[in-house]
């Protein structure tokens, strides 16, 4: 027994507590939590401290190094060029050397509007210049952009299995100026651009192997409406498809606009569907599952998969095996099955790819059926489709694409 | 130890309140019998791994853990009554504002980073699971907590809730930090719309970090609470 360091009570010899005079007896720890950009800075700095010891150590062995005159070795006579490192986090800053290297300027964060609109395609803008400008996006800046209403500007229809290309136009016009003829709009136009400082695009989506991928803005001065214009590669496997247009005027206004690219024709399933071969569905028995089909070899690596190229030269590869995955409600895994008792009959088609019967004696946990494919014979695509008919009705549609690949 | 603390225990404390009970546990709210002071009384079946890693920290997102015993499997825990609603509750009211929802995951991140340096994983977040003291989120109950082992290929028993739980919690592999990730992922949609991310996901930004808190591949996720807590910001 030992005594409480307060009260003296009686106390267990590994007591960390007195519930009589509710004292502690032991000094908690305070963990710090490091700021991530702090963090990250304090990263930057100790690889940006090695990389100046490395080059320094470099550049000594080269002047110890140094040969005959007819063949010189150029050394700098000038200091090493020192890189810039990041902003140093305040608890590392005694640590480091007295001669504070100089501090560089860290990049300004650009100043939001004031009003941002986050989900929109088209935005007001009161400009540096006193104009008010109307800005959009559009896909087709050809002939949209004399169109008014942003529900077609904003969605692009992507179709099933389809990969290709698009641009993505930002239009500008001056307020007023929406019907006036190109000379009109012209000089206007090319005055918004100048006092654009820069614009960056980014497509905000994640598919398995596909991203969608974004051109550099180009400037188009011939046509007065069509501020820049991106060329966007799509693909229809890419979960989330939406490109981001961040405008940054030279005066630090930051303005947001936002398009979308959708897969056309998806099939949704009762409960909702996010994609062609990985969706939830709210089963009868109030659960939310998820099901996703998978190529992996693996369970412990399995991830939703909607599409497999196929390389055309390579004919070792004679077997796949598509498996349907569900993620079972709270239990065990053996509660996926009852999932299958909700389940009338599965049924799988393929165009040009010959398939075994579906199986439900998997090794697989996960999984609550599979399909082996003869991909033998290489051809261009073909689409794998699982329709699940459920028995109150409700038939779940998957899919997963094939592609010959050289 | 284990019984001299429950008498102890019994010896201070007034029993005000039995909050839960489960057939695997039971929760207390005691008040001191001197100073009136309300405490939180846990007894369950299971591992107290977690409960005692948390004796020795303290962290204005966690509840503090004042002491805990164990015998044949049996754990008791006593530890600070965190005075404030459940998130589940203010809820109910209707969801938050981003600005708020935001503060609210921020706070949580930085409880599940102090939980994920003593190499412990939450395995339960959820509204219910989230205090709201004042300005302060405070991340309750690790009973279902668990000490993530280099060498233990799947959880031995699976816990969790129902459409906050990672996929990997359903025993497929060991879980570990992105699995409270990504149920904070679906707590963050939640705030946002009232509904699970597979039935409206929220917009914008805060969209985004939901989709990557909640990918089914945990490679895929953030690498860890701070890699979110910088995209939050």
């Amino acid at each position: 027994m030992k005594q409480c360091k307060n009260c003296h009570a009686s106390l267990p010899d590994d007591a960390l507590f007195c519930p009589y005079c509710e004292t502690e007896q032991i000094e908690k720890m305070q963990l710090s939590i490091p700021h991530p950009r702090r963090w990250k800075r304090l990263l930057s700095l100790l690889l940006a401290l090695a990389l100046t010891v490395g080059l320094l150590g470099v550049l000594l062995t080269r002047s110890q190094n140094r040969t005959a005159p007819d063949a010189p070795v150029p050394i700098s006579t000038e200091s090493p060029e020192r890189p810039t490192p990041n902003p140093e986090p305040e608890s590392v800053k005694d640590a480091v050397s007295t001669e504070s290297p100089e501090s560089p300027t860290p990049e300004p964060e650009p100043e939001p509007v004031k009003d941002p609109i986050v989900a929109s395609p088209e935005y007001w803008y009161r400009a540096a210049d006193g104009m008010t400008y109307e800005m959009f996006l559009t896909f087709d800046p050809e002939n949209d952009a004399d169109k008014l209403g942003a529900t077609e500007k904003q969605r692009f229809r992507i179709p099933q299995g389809g990969k290709g290309q698009t641009v993505s136009a930002l239009c500008v016009y001056p307020n007023g100026f929406r019907n006036s003829n190109m000379e009109t709009l012209h000089p206007h136009g090319a005055l918004f651009s100048t006092l654009i400082d820069h614009i960056d695009v980014e497509a905000i989506g994640e598919g398995g192997s596909h991203d969608m991928k974004v051109s550099e803005p180009v400037f188009d001065e011939k046509k007065p409406f069509a501020t820049a214009v991106v060329t966007v590669e799509y693909d229809s496997y890419c979960w989330f498809n939406e490109l981001l247009w961040t405008i940054t005027m030279k005066n630090g206004d930051v303005i947001y606009l936002h398009q979308y690219l959708l897969v056309e024709e998806m099939d949704v399933p009762a409960g909702g569907g996010l994609e062609s071969h990985d969706m939830w569905y709210n089963a009868e028995d109030s659960v939310i599952y998820r099901l996703f089909l998978t190529f992996s070899e693996s369970e412990s690596d399995a991830e939703p998969e909607g599409s497999i190229a196929l390389p055309l030269q390579d004919s070792s590869l004679e077997h796949l095996t598509s498996h349907l995955c569900v993620l079972p409600k709270l239990g065990s895994l053996s509660d996926n099955a009852n999932f299958l008792d909700l389940v009338d009959h599965i049924q799988v088609q393929t165009g040009w790819i010959q398939h075994g019967e579906v199986s439900f004696d998997d090794d697989w946990s996960l999984a609550v059926a599979s399909v082996v494919l003869d991909v033998g014979q290489r051809k261009s695509a073909d689409k794998l489709v699982w329709s699940i008919y459920m028995k109150n009705g409700d038939i779940i549609t998957l899919h997963q694409f094939f592609y010959g690949a050289s | 130890m284990y019984d001299e603390f429950l008498c102890l225990i019994g010896e201070a404390f007034d029993e005000e309140k039995e909050l839960k009970r489960t057939p695997m546990s039971c929760i207390r709210r005691l008040r001191h019998k001197k100073s009136g002071r309300r405490y939180i009384f846990r007894l369950y079946q299971g591992s107290g791994e977690v409960y005692r890693k948390l004796l020795g920290i303290s962290c204005p997102n966690l509840p503090k853990v004042l002491e805990t015993a164990e015998k044949d499997g049996k754990v008791a825990v006593l530890e600070e009554y965190v005075n404030g609603d459940t998130l589940d509750l203010l809820l109910e009211g209707g969801t938050l504002r981003p600005g708020d929802a935001r503060s609210i995951a921020l706070q949580l991140c930085q409880g599940l980073y102090v939980l994920h340096s003593l190499d412990a994983v939450h395995r339960d977040v959820k509204p219910e699971n989230v205090i709201i003291r004042g300005d302060e989120a405070v991340l309750i109950d690790f009973d279902a907590s668990r000490i993530v082992k280099e060498d233990q290929r799947a959880d031995t028993v699976v816990l969790g809730t129902t459409g906050y739980a990672a996929p990997e919690q359903y025993g497929i592999s060991q879980t570990d930090g992105r699995a409270d990730i990504y149920s904070l992922g679906v707590l963050l949609n939640i705030m946002l719309t009232g509904k699970h991310p597979s039935m409206e996901l929220a917009p914008g930004k805060l969209g985004r970090i939901v989709q990557r808190c909640t990918q089914i591949n945990p490679k895929k996720r953030y690498k860890n609470v701070l890699y979110l807590m910088e995209d939050l910001e």
